[in-house]
């Protein structure tokens, strides 16, 4: 049975900023985060009663968003290629902190979409979603040991590259 | 494995740069239309059903039914078996009497006949 319009208009409202994010970051491009978006949506219209609290429907927003994510990218011929300072003017976000500038968002966005899709599926939902290895473990079904190499890779490779471009944030070992 | 991104000077820049964005305005619109849409058509769908006349169809048959049916069938054939092998039987005593009768019959005349050549009248 199909979500009342005012429940399903709460729910949009409510997860629509986190289940485009993630599509965005992990898919790389805008249009096919905001088709993504619109399939997770629906298929939550039409089966939300098998869902039992908030919580749980933020789990099945995540995990379904990023399983449709992934298979989009896996779509793509290759790795997307959307210009730092383009995919900047399509996407709006606060960038009034002092300490952050566009340019820097962009690079780091850019560093990301660089990542395999196994890392960046991590990396998103670790430093997006602030989400705990375990739990994303256990969104994704994967071991808590493969999860964390990933992060570890992710974190590494994005590390490394960030040192060739960035010079100021080299963290001294 | 993971630092906590305040010890980290660069994970705390990613996490600061991975902050959600905004969803186009879009989005909503389109998700509200289509759910409209939907629940339009499902309504569509279940008025059209209920013009259609309703008619019985075996799969709406109890389960019991069809057993019923077997055995009403069956008590009905072995009655009118049993009626018929008692005609049977019938039509048969009435044959063997008329034929032990035109025996009967057959043997009196016989008899008959030899008191009549003996000289003896059986009407005196």
């Amino acid at each position: 049975m199909a979500l009342e319009p005012t429940e399903f208009r709460r729910l949009i409202e409510q997860h629509q900023k986190m289940v485009f994010s993630i599509a965005l970051r992990v898919a790389g491009e805008h249009g096919t985060a905001e088709e993504i978006a619109q399939d997770v949506f629906l298929e939550l219209f039409r089966g939300a009663e098998k869902l039992e609290s908030e919580d749980h429907i933020r789990f099945w927003l995540r995990r379904v968003t990023v399983h449709r994510a992934t298979d989009a990218l896996r779509k793509q011929a290759r790795q997307p290629e959307v210009d730092a300072e383009e995919w900047l003017e399509e996407v709006h976000f606060d960038t009034t902190d002092a300490a952050l500038s566009a340019s820097l968002v962009a690079r780091l966005e850019e560093l990301l979409r660089a990542l395999p899709e196994v890392q960046r599926v991590a990396m998103v939902l670790r430093y997006q979603e602030d989400m705990m290895p375990e739990e994303i473990a256990k969104l994704l079904g994967q071991p808590l040991a493969t999860v964390k190499s990933h992060l570890q890779r992710g974190l590494t490779l994005m590390r490394r590259k960030a040192a060739i471009t960035m010079k100021e944030y080299v963290r001294e070992t | 494995m993971c630092v906590k991104p305040n010890h980290d000077p660069f994970e705390a820049e990613l996490t600061k740069a991975m902050r959600r964005v905004e969803a186009p305005q879009s989005l909503a619109v389109y998700l509200m239309n289509a759910a409209e849409a939907e629940t339009h058509r499902a309504t569509n769908a279940k008025s059209s059903t209920r013009l259609t006349p309703r008619l019985f169809t075996f799969r709406r048959m109890p389960n019991w039914l069809g057993g019923a049916i077997a055995a009403a069938l069956v008590a009905a054939t072995f009655a009118s078996l049993q009626q018929y092998r008692h005609h049977e039987r019938t039509l048969e005593a009435v044959h063997q009497f008329e034929a032990s009768q035109r025996i009967t019959d057959r043997a009196l005349e016989h008899t008959r006949e030899q008191l009549q050549r003996a000289g003896i009248q059986l009407d005196q």
